[in-house]
């Protein structure tokens, strides 16, 4: 569909069919060259997930698989709906099969806690969500949830304030950004690691996307007001997620503040509203998607050699399995942001504009940056040129090596000619700064 | 072509998971994931 849409943008059509006339909704899925993206996103790390699971032989294996594979079609489902009624209902019912997931085929002893915290944080943030939809959709003179509708309302600014509030609060526990994010570490830590790389790799960008398509457009006066405090909580978010990153001992969990570092980056870029600072979101967005599948699968491979994520019990890998030892050095340059990597760009683009918007927050997310080159490269000290603990490894199996070059591959040809994101993106964030905040 | 065939591709599959086979779940569930991508790109 992306090369598609390149030829001619009209070739990929929606659908637009009435749903339930009485509240207005209508069963309305379109797609820009952002969503396209994101679509693209979410098929390819859904993909890095079910090759996770490869070695593995799962019980109940076809419950698994189906609530995988139901898990990314609401996914989907979110990327393309243009009614917000039918966003919501995409949105809440890709919370049943996650939910499900980490419960049934979780990996740590305290599964249910964990699990109900997840649940909770999310419906506690989508119920907020769901009340600002309903009040948005009930504004026109007719009930109406279609985006291109509600794009167009005029919303007095206390409004739009408690609107903005709501909305945030639902994708600010999603990303997670700060001080919103108590569910994630854990959450990311129990789960099954292909599940947990569809956490961290798509349904974290459920919620940049929708800033990015919801709170942007319809909320204009409030984001020029507020998105400040939003850039602050985010870019404090880098510093503290890295902060706690550096002093894990357990890989995966470390991995998981990685990951919310990273987030907190993207999170910010998206309110200075200029077009780097977008472009560099959307560049960002699709390098942290293949970083955070390579940086759990390096966790998952790593368990598989002595069923541990403990940093102390790895050691010298790099002379038993050099193959591994390179692949993850690419995984791991491409996560800091060296350049040549998909890393890079986005996060200098986001950094300028960020610099331009707000000096604090700039340093904030900067200093994070540079943390992550701190305790990425210390990981890769220890467990693979560390001292040699004598046991025998095997080096990753055929499976493994082609998901692991495949990922090197795109990693550098995304770090090497990333234009074909910024094109396919162009339109669309265009789009958005001139109808609401360029005059 | 139409998006909706995004969102049909994987329910299907999982719907042909959960009513239909009991044999190659892992293989099923990989080529949908494949032909996913493929269609996302094409």
């Amino acid at each position: 569909m992306i090369a598609m849409y390149y030829q001619n943008p009209i070739t990929i059509t929606g659908i637009d069919l009435p749903w339930i006339p009485s509240m207005g909704t209508r069963f309305h899925l379109s797609s820009d060259g952002v969503s396209l993206l994101m679509a693209l996103i979410t098929n390819v790390v859904v993909m890095v997930s079910m090759y996770v699971t490869l070695s593995e032989n799962k019980a109940g294996q076809r419950q698994f698989y189906a609530l995988l594979l139901l898990m990314q079609t609401f996914i989907l489902g979110v990327f393309v709906a243009e009614d917000m009624f039918l966003y919501y209902i995409f949105w809440e019912l890709s919370l049943i099969p996650a939910y499900f997931l980490v419960l049934l085929w979780g990996e740590s002893p305290k599964i249910k806690p964990i699990t109900l915290r997840f649940f909770l944080f999310t419906l506690f943030g989508s119920l907020l969500m769901l009340i600002a939809i309903i009040t948005l959709g009930n504004m026109g003179e007719v009930g109406n949830y279609d985006l291109s509708i509600i794009e167009g309302l005029e919303i007095g600014i206390p409004t739009q304030l408690l609107l903005f509030v709501a909305f945030m609060v639902a994708f600010g526990i999603k990303s997670p950004i700060f001080p919103l994010h108590g569910w994630q570490a854990d959450t990311y830590e129990a789960a099954p690691t292909s599940v947990t790389i569809i956490l961290s790799g798509v349904m974290s960008k459920m919620a940049i996307y929708s800033i990015y398509k919801f709170v942007l457009p319809i909320l204009p006066d409030a984001v020029n007001q507020y998105g400040s405090y939003v850039v602050l909580a985010a870019t404090f978010g880098v510093f503290y997620a890295s902060l706690l990153a550096m002093v894990q001992t357990n890989i995966k969990r470390m991995f998981a503040y990685v990951s919310m570092a990273h987030m907190g980056i993207i999170a910010a870029g998206l309110f200075p509203l200029n077009s780097n600072g977008l472009h560099g979101v959307m560049l960002q967005i699709a390098a942290h998607a293949v970083n955070t599948c390579g940086l759990f699968l390096v966790a998952h491979s790593l368990y598989k050699l002595n069923g541990s994520y403990d940093m102390a019990s790895f050691g010298g890998l790099r002379q038993k399995m050099p193959l591994f030892a390179g692949a993850f050095l690419v995984i791991l340059f491409g996560a800091i942001g060296v350049p040549f990597t998909n890393g890079f760009i986005g996060e200098f683009l986001i950094l300028n504009s960020l610099y331009s918007y707000d000096v604090l927050s700039a340093i904030l997310a900067g200093s994070g940056v540079i943390l992550g080159a701190v305790y990425m490269l210390n990981l890769y000290k220890r467990v693979i040129l560390g001292t040699d603990n004598k046991t025998n490894y095997l080096d990753i199996n055929d499976v493994d090596k082609f998901l692991y070059l495949s990922l090197v591959f795109v990693i550098i040809i995304t770090g090497v000619y990333s234009s074909w994101i910024t094109k396919l993106c162009d339109a669309s964030i265009q789009t958005i700064l001139h109808s609401n905040y360029i005059q | 072509m139409n998006i909706l065939i995004l969102l049909l591709i994987p329910f299907v599959t999982a719907a042909a998971l959960l009513i239909l086979s009991r044999k190659y779940t892992q293989t099923i569930a990989v080529v949908s994931s494949v032909v996913s991508v493929a269609v996302s790109a094409s």
